[in-house]
């Protein structure tokens, strides 16, 4: 098994509890953990088929978005996980 | 001993909502996060060690495993988690969030076995982790 495999069904635990718990978002602080969150995202989907729908933020911009900040200043659009449609949907986009 | 494979097989047959009570349940996990630690232990020849730490073996033996392998300290968190869980469980049973926390637990237990078993094929898992301090200070 390659790293990246390994790497995919950690995620893909991480993942599919997150949804089990009902959470939208989960909340990030480290560039590493958030990329590699959203590409063993995009990896688990295209290699096994395993679709997951959970979004990655970072915790600043979560916070942003409280405090009122717009989601194009906090560079939402610039994550590889798209969570635009998400904050429509909640009124924060 | 279990196998890491029998340990992940049984985790994953508890499924997401187990019906053991909430004290049995946590006893089994913490069984199982010990006992995956100690494969790692086994693995670079050390003896696992009885001993406690914030009244926890898990906890001595995850510190026990990171000597000398600072990217073993990736799974420090899904252990503390694993100790926080074990507590709230046999704390709160009646909790009316039990069969959340229940699977959490679960997740978090098969978190730490999937890491353990992933380390012992791929020695550079881990690596990148903000938790390998060691790593980190010595390259920057």
């Amino acid at each position: 098994m390659a790293d990246s495999d390994i790497s995919t069904k950690l995620v893909v635990n991480l993942l599919q509890t997150a949804e089990a718990c009902g959470a939208d978002v989960i909340a990030t602080e480290c560039p590493t953990c958030h990329s590699g969150l959203e590409m063993h995202q995009i990896r688990a989907e295209t290699e096994y088929g395993i679709k997951t729908t959970v979004k990655m933020l970072y915790f600043t911009q979560l916070l942003g978005l409280a405090l009122g900040v717009s989601s194009r200043k906090l560079g939402i659009h610039e994550n590889v996980s798209d969570a635009r449609g998400l904050l429509k949907a909640k009124g924060l986009a | 001993m279990k196998t890491l494979a029998d340990m992940e097989a049984r985790l994953q047959a508890m499924g997401a909502h187990s019906v053991s009570p909430p004290a049995a349940m946590a006893d089994e996990l913490l069984e199982i996060g010990e006992q995956a630690l100690c494969h790692w232990l086994a693995h670079g020849e050390v003896v696992p060690t009885e001993a406690k730490v914030e009244g926890f073996r898990l906890l001595a033996l995850h510190r026990q495993g990171c000597k000398g392998e600072p990217s073993f300290n990736a799974c420090r968190e899904s252990c503390r988690e694993l100790a926080y869980h074990y507590n709230l469980l046999h704390l709160e049973p009646e909790h009316p969030q039990i069969a959340a926390r229940m699977a959490m637990a679960r997740a978090v237990t098969l978190h730490l076995c999937l890491f353990v078993s992933g380390k012992l094929q791929v020695p550079e898992l881990g690596d990148d982790c903000c938790s390998s301090q060691t790593l980190r200070t010595a390259t920057a």
